[in-house]
């Protein structure tokens, strides 16, 4: 699998998007505070209690790829 | 005057560059130096501070609270800054975090390190819930 191939493209999905507000609140609040593995966690955790259907991996896709796009670019 | 200065300042502490010094080692330390790490962290910083005054400041961080005292049955006594410790719940529905503090808590965790055979170090916790409804 190609590095910049797009596994999970939850963002563009407008049901799942309901939660991404969520899910950066959650990083945002803590990462000012804590480490960023656990900010991160936490956000996961967020997305988790939105989306438990999703696999462990899909769910930490997602949220790596929201908080890179909100807070690094 | 940085946050912690600033703290030291309202306490009513005089900040000298010595005193700035040694906060400044304490502020940057992840582990709790004793008062000997402490001197020899200074003085990698400003070679002029002596150890009576490394104790100085730390008695008086520690009367006005800015500083915790440990005692880890070494037989000298480990530092660390008094931060505002708080933990987090998380709304799992919103992503609010919330922040608190408990008296109760804080001693329950000595308690179960103690019982365990250790002395509490360190620690993180993070709750989360789902906002009852009225």
């Amino acid at each position: 699998m190609s590095c910049t191939e797009i596994v999970f493209d939850g963002a563009n999905d407008p049901e799942r998007c309901k939660c991404r507000a969520a899910v950066l609140r959650t990083y945002s609040a803590l990462v000012k505070d804590v480490p960023e593995n656990i900010a991160l966690q936490a956000a996961k955790r967020v997305y988790e209690f939105h989306h438990p259907e999703d696999s462990k991996l899909d769910q930490s896709l997602t949220v790596e790829r929201w908080v890179q796009a909100e807070h690094f670019h | 005057m940085n946050e912690l200065e600033q703290r030291c300042a309202e306490a009513g502490l005089k900040m000298t560059g010595q005193r700035k010094v040694i906060l400044k080692v304490l502020g940057d330390a992840d582990d709790h130096p004793s008062v000997e790490d402490v001197y020899e962290r200074a003085r990698g910083i400003d070679p002029s501070i002596s150890i009576a005054t490394v104790y100085r400041t730390l008695n008086l961080l520690d009367e006005l609270d800015l500083v915790i005292r440990h005692e880890f049955q070494e037989g000298y006594s480990r530092y660390e800054l008094n931060w505002d410790h708080h933990h987090h719940l998380i709304d799992l529905e919103t992503g609010k975090v919330v922040e608190f503090q408990n008296d109760e808590l804080e001693k329950l965790k000595v308690k179960i390190a103690k019982e365990l055979g250790y002395d509490l170090v360190d620690h993180r916790l993070e709750l989360y819930g789902k906002k009852i409804k009225k």
